[in-house]
């Protein structure tokens, strides 16, 4: 939670974290450009910048193939979750990666010339009207661009700044990134390996990340029935303690409907940090507890106990016939609204 | 309630660290493995190498691309022929075109890769002594097929330096003034590397560029100058097989 900008908010989830992941990063490096060679068969050892290219260019691959895995991956298995608190250090820590490998490309093939470094890059393969031969560098550019504006915008400062919807859209975007880098491995590095062990092995990347989207997309509930405007939710007992359902809304967000005390409230399921789903968090000390982030709210009101000042827009519910009902116009966030008392 | 992870408060991990911990761990070995297994299949870059500090006299041929014809010599009964370049991604035809025919003395840094021999960095000083002019021995016409590359990095600068992954890179040292050599998937009298130019023995056009870096297939008529092929041929035509 935030009431205050740091540069890293680092705590001991967010150091093992980025411990690990550096250890998985420096193996794979340290594996492919000190370990691998002693098994090639070749008649000399590639070039250093070229192995460099190799090393880093595919380790930001995987990197971002597994980013894109643990959104579904928590949705489908909620162990893991961990993995997605600190997803933005495995952001920018990919994109570290991904611009060791560009720049051991630009200085290799691109520099040394008569013509700017850039300009070389930006003219040196202008058959755009063939396949064989595309210039997948633009692939490339694009989506190093992609990475770096992630990167760049990833703090709480931008999360802020352009606000969770709008912050959250620009980060969509690292699908269209991971399509470009697709492209461009597909155009450049696959066409010229006389091996098709990458190309069995960016397959295998690219069905996993679209299996378990299209799995995890299968998870939603169906909308409920109305009644007189309002939408039935199901039985309370269908609401464990301490946990939420989702509440599928017609044309807007789904709604978050939290069981604790013996009491129901009703929050929108879009947490105000980064729009991550409530209704799979859980009440702890009393408040709404996010699964992405652990930000908090009070169940009665939205709101973030001080000094925080995060706000949900909260909902009003009540019984009928023993049914849970939704009023899906949404209160002001922030808005008290006394909690259900089930029978 | 049943175990839900806090990011800030690490105790809430417990319940499921076994689980994590044996992801980590798997990821881990998966990523190694998977370098590995990528690492060591790397495609075989070829032979090409560093061959040392070079000081040599001879006479220099400027077209297509400077060449440097060495008197024949024991190894070279017809005489020896090296491919000339600057530092760096840029040519000497400067150089060359103002000693074409001339007897001088280059010096540079050496690199060969099967028939190329090719020296970089070079600098021509004109040299006293004989300056035959080179025999150009024609070897009929041929319909090749192969790949078109700059012959500074394909003689072992960079490793690989072919291929679709190096296009680029190709074409800025051709547009340089970088030898194009072809690299033919049959020898032809001898010699898998041949220098390039157009059908009327000068350098290639500017639209050599879509042609580079992938198997094509062309027609031409192939010169011997000393002992280097010189495929003469119009690049415009080249056709991928």
């Amino acid at each position: 939670m935030s009431a205050r900008y740091l540069p890293v908010g680092w705590n001991a989830s967010k150091l093992v974290y980025d411990g690990v992941l550096l250890a998985i990063v420096a193996s794979y490096i340290a594996v492919f450009l000190w370990v691998a060679p002693h098994f090639q068969h070749v008649t000399l050892p590639l070039d250093a910048y070229s192995a460099r290219m190799g090393a880093f260019g595919t380790c930001a691959f995987f990197l971002l193939t597994a980013i894109l895995c643990i959104g579904p991956a928590a949705r489908l298995d909620r162990r893991f979750l961990p993995l997605l608190y600190n997803r933005r250090h495995f952001g920018v820590l990919t994109c570290a990666v991904a611009l060791t490998h560009a720049n051991a490309a630009f200085e290799w093939y691109f520099s040394y010339s008569p013509l700017d470094p850039f300009v070389a890059l930006l003219s040196g393969n202008t058959s755009f009207r063939q396949i064989s031969g595309f210039p997948f560098e633009v692939f490339g550019i694009f989506g190093l661009v992609v990475l770096v504006l992630l990167a760049a915008t990833s703090h709480d400062f931008w999360l802020r700044f352009l606000t969770p919807p709008v912050w959250k859209s620009l980060h969509m975007g690292l699908y269209a990134g991971y399509l470009a880098v697709v492209l461009h491995v597909a155009l450049g590095a696959l066409q010229a390996a006389h091996n098709p062990l990458l190309a069995v092995v960016m397959t295998l990347c690219v069905l996993m990340v679209g299996v378990l989207h299209l799995a995890a997309g299968r998870r939603p509930a169906r909308p409920g029935d109305t009644i007189d405007g309002w939408i039935v939710a199901g039985r309370a007992d269908s609401i464990a303690e301490g946990r939420a359902i989702a509440v599928p809304v017609p044309g807007a967000e789904p709604v978050a409907i939290f069981r604790h005390d013996g009491k129901l409230s009703a929050v929108t399921n879009l947490c105000a940090h980064q729009n991550g789903p409530l209704s799979e968090g859980a009440v702890i000390d009393g408040c709404i507890t996010c699964p992405w982030h652990g930000y908090q709210y009070r169940l009665a009101d939205g709101c973030a106990p001080p000094p925080y000042t995060e706000k949900l827009v909260t909902f009003r519910l009540k019984f009928t016939d023993g049914m849970v009902l939704l009023d899906p116009s949404p209160n002001p966030p922030g808005t008290y609204v006394e909690p259900l008392r089930v029978a | 309630m049943s175990a839900f992870f806090v990011g800030w408060h690490l105790a809430s991990i417990r319940p499921w660290a076994g689980f994590l911990g044996m992801v980590c761990g798997c990821a881990m070995v998966l990523f190694a493995a998977v370098a590995l297994a990528l690492g060591s299949v790397a495609s075989d870059p070829g032979g090409g190498d560093f061959s040392g500090e070079k000081d040599l006299t001879g006479v220099v041929v400027a077209a297509p691309y400077p060449l440097l014809v060495l008197a024949p010599d024991a190894e070279h009964p017809t005489g020896h022929a090296v491919l000339l370049s600057g530092g760096g991604k840029v040519g000497i035809q400067v150089q060359a075109d103002a000693l074409n025919g001339k007897r001088v003395r280059a010096t540079g840094v050496g690199f060969k890769r099967g028939t190329i021999d090719m020296m970089v960095g070079v600098q021509l000083q004109p040299a006293e002594g004989p300056s035959p002019e080179p025999t150009v021995i024609p070897l009929g016409v041929w319909r090749l097929t192969g790949e078109i590359c700059d012959g500074k990095c394909e003689s072992g600068i960079m490793r690989p330096g072919n291929g679709l992954s190096h296009k680029a890179c190709a074409n800025v040292c051709i547009s340089g003034g970088v030898p194009p050599v072809f690299v033919t998937t049959a020898p032809v009298e001898g010699a898998s590397f041949l220098l390039m130019g157009d059908a009327q023995g000068r350098a290639l056009p500017d639209a050599f560029g879509d042609h580079t870096g992938m198997l094509q297939r062309m027609d031409g008529s192939v010169v011997r100058i000393a002992d280097v092929a010189i495929f003469r041929t119009d690049v415009t035509a080249a056709v991928t097989p």
